[in-house]
């Protein structure tokens, strides 16, 4: 095995209130060691069905993966040797306990020896930069600080291979920065210290992530560099427009030729809605601005913009990922 | 896993179960709720008996010693079963830690291990407390005489029974954590309905031979009848019965219990990780 993770045609089937739901179809990747992999898709696109698997909280359907060399299925608990999982937008830990004294019990549950767990607590701390809080109940951290903590016990163990579920869920700006930061040189500096981050955030994947897979509906549509993945939008044209209407249409998009796709953020508060489209062809934007100006919107901004992984992700499936937009592919 | 490894789980888990049990109150606060409870569930067996006495126009200290012994040892079933039902509630949906305790290479079995551990301590501190103030209250407050000879305890009778009883218990709590792992919602109610058939079918306040035959054949077949035999022989000497026979269907009907209760875990845990329900949310 020369990855230290492997999926081999991965299925996972739930069952639906109506109908057996496939959360994952055929997922086959893999991850080389020191690697920051990335897992980017919109919400129920698969992504923690994933990671599950490979934490061994959820047995496949069918298919096997491996993580350094061993089956998720099999020899669950010689995976668990050398990985650690951390899921944003939750709280794991006793509340009703200090900060130090929830490290001290995962340190203990994973094993370590009472001084290194004293002093790995202490750096992670430290790194973390909650040291200050160590004393005081999880319960009473803001959310920034709880997921330090949380990010802090994944690191407990010096996995072999982090699992990051969405870490950045629900953080602020700055606090999400410094973990974006943190885990990046965690990786660097642990050789063989391997990630596997789900976002959907695109900026995360771009500004961390050596690969990234694109998933959507249980299937992973792309892999590669995200620069790579980025370059091969370069043959096309992706206009970005905004305009002072939130109620402003843009279904007449649907039937022009020449739009691979198309995605739009609608702003309650500014009354605004951004829209960006991919094109095979820069005229076509022309007969865009034409219609748009038929519509009496008024047109705030509109210029080209460089290629993101959205936009790959337009490329791929049509729409954004923000739920409700409209798809469309071209004929 | 090394036995220093499963001692330091264990280690943990008590440790987090007591902090869990004691940090929600200031320590006076917890003192009175530790001290009320066990009186509590005391005087109710106390009146019971004062009661049935009033009625039959008959006080027989040997039926209060049956009563008070029975119901005091009682307490470790209840305890363990609590402890055992609700932690998987606890753990997975109010603190969110079970996953992340699952896919430690610390065993999850004995951190739940430990967890009862903590209802052994309760219990313990209960009966020690109830023991005590149930001879003060009632033999020297009510003069009814307890016919306990304190300095011949059989400790040794008492403390196998005790440790094997004890065994038996957690692989009932076992079951618990295995039906809880499945479901959700049924942990406050588990504990009340196996905990209330086995006060009704153990003898804990009545001799089985006064149910009726399908009912005695029931209760031949639960280790707690065993158990609360020996504990009471420890105590009293003259009850009536082989200590030995006693002590060896203890021993059997615990093995077949640990045997059933470990199988139920396994399989219940292997259906959690097939259908996902190891980290499930449960939302109200």
């Amino acid at each position: 095995m020369s990855h230290i993770v492997e999926t081999c045609d991965i299925v996972r089937v739930f069952k639906g209130h109506d109908k057996p739901v496939k959360a994952l179809d055929k997922v086959s990747i893999y991850i080389d060691e020191g690697e920051i992999f990335g897992l980017l898709g919109p919400n129920g696109a698969g992504k923690t069905t994933l990671i599950k698997i490979l934490t061994t909280l959820l047995l496949p359907t069918k298919g096997e993966a491996y993580v350094g060399g061993f089956s998720v299925s099999k020899e669950a608990h010689k995976v668990r040797q050398m990985i650690s999982l951390v899921s944003g937008g939750e709280t794991p830990g006793y509340g009703i306990l200090s900060a130090s004294e929830n490290l001290w019990f995962f340190s203990q549950l994973y094993g370590l020896s009472s001084s290194s767990a004293k002093a790995r607590i202490k750096q992670l701390m430290t790194d973390l930069e909650f040291d200050e809080y160590a004393k005081t109940r999880m319960s009473k951290l803001s959310t920034g600080y709880k997921q330090r903590l949380n990010l802090a016990r994944g690191l407990l163990n010096n996995p072999k291979v982090l699992f990051l579920d969405e870490p950045t869920l629900g953080l602020d700006v700055l606090t999400s920065k410094k973990l974006r930061a943190y885990i990046v040189d965690w990786a660097k500096r642990e050789k063989e210290g391997t990630v596997l981050l789900t976002t959907h955030y695109m900026a995360e994947a771009d500004e961390m992530c050596d690969r990234v897979a694109i998933i959507d509906r249980g299937r992973i549509l792309a892999c590669d560099s995200p620069l790579r993945l980025k370059q091969k939008l370069e043959d096309n044209f992706i206009m970005k427009v905004e305009v002072s209407s939130v109620q402003a249409d843009f279904s007449f998009v649907d039937d022009m030729k020449g739009v691979i796709g198309y995605s739009q953020t609608r702003s309650i508060q500014t009354d605004t809605t951004s829209f960006k489209v991919m094109l095979t062809e820069e005229k076509i934007f022309s007969k865009i601005m034409l219609k748009l100006k038929e519509q009496n919107l008024k047109i705030l901004s509109a210029n080209e913009v460089e290629p993101t992984l959205e936009d790959v992700y337009i490329s791929l499936v049509g729409r954004g990922f923000e739920e409700g937009e409209k798809t469309t592919h071209e004929t | 896993m090394a036995i220093t490894a499963v001692l330091r789980t264990i280690k943990q888990a008590v440790w987090i179960g007591w902090k869990v049990e004691t940090n929600w109150a200031d320590p006076l606060v917890f003192a009175i709720y530790y001290l009320i409870r066990p009186i509590a569930g005391l005087l109710i067996v106390g009146f019971i008996f004062l009661i049935g006495s009033f009625v039959s126009g008959i006080v027989d200290p040997g039926l209060f010693a049956f009563l008070f012994i029975g119901n005091n040892f009682f307490i470790y079933v209840t305890q363990i079963m609590i402890m055992m039902s609700m932690l998987i509630h606890e753990d997975r949906a109010h603190y969110e830690v079970l996953k992340h305790i699952y896919l430690t290479p610390g065993s999850l079995q004995w951190y739940i291990v430990g967890r009862a551990l903590n209802g052994v301590m309760n219990a313990s501190v209960s009966l020690v407390l109830t023991l005590g103030l149930g001879v003060l209250i009632f033999q020297f407050g009510m003069g009814i005489p307890i016919p306990l000879n304190w300095l011949g305890i059989d400790l040794g009778l008492l403390a196998v029974g005790l440790l094997v009883g004890i065994v038996c218990f957690m692989a009932i709590g076992f079951i618990l954590c295995g039906i809880n792992i499945m479901t959700s919602k049924v942990q406050f109610m588990l504990p009340e309905y196996i905990g209330g058939i086995l006060y009704l079918f153990g003898g804990v306040v009545f001799l089985p031979e006064l149910l009726p035959w399908w009912g005695q054949h029931f209760s031949n077949a639960l280790p707690i009848t065993y158990f609360l035999r020996i504990m009471r022989f420890s105590f009293l000497h003259n009850t009536g019965f082989d200590v030995h026979v006693n002590l060896v269907y203890l021993a059997a009907t615990t093995v077949i219990t640990v045997i059933v209760g470990l199988a139920f875990f396994r399989v219940a845990m292997f259906k959690a990780r097939r259908d996902g329900l190891i980290d499930k949310k449960e939302e109200y």
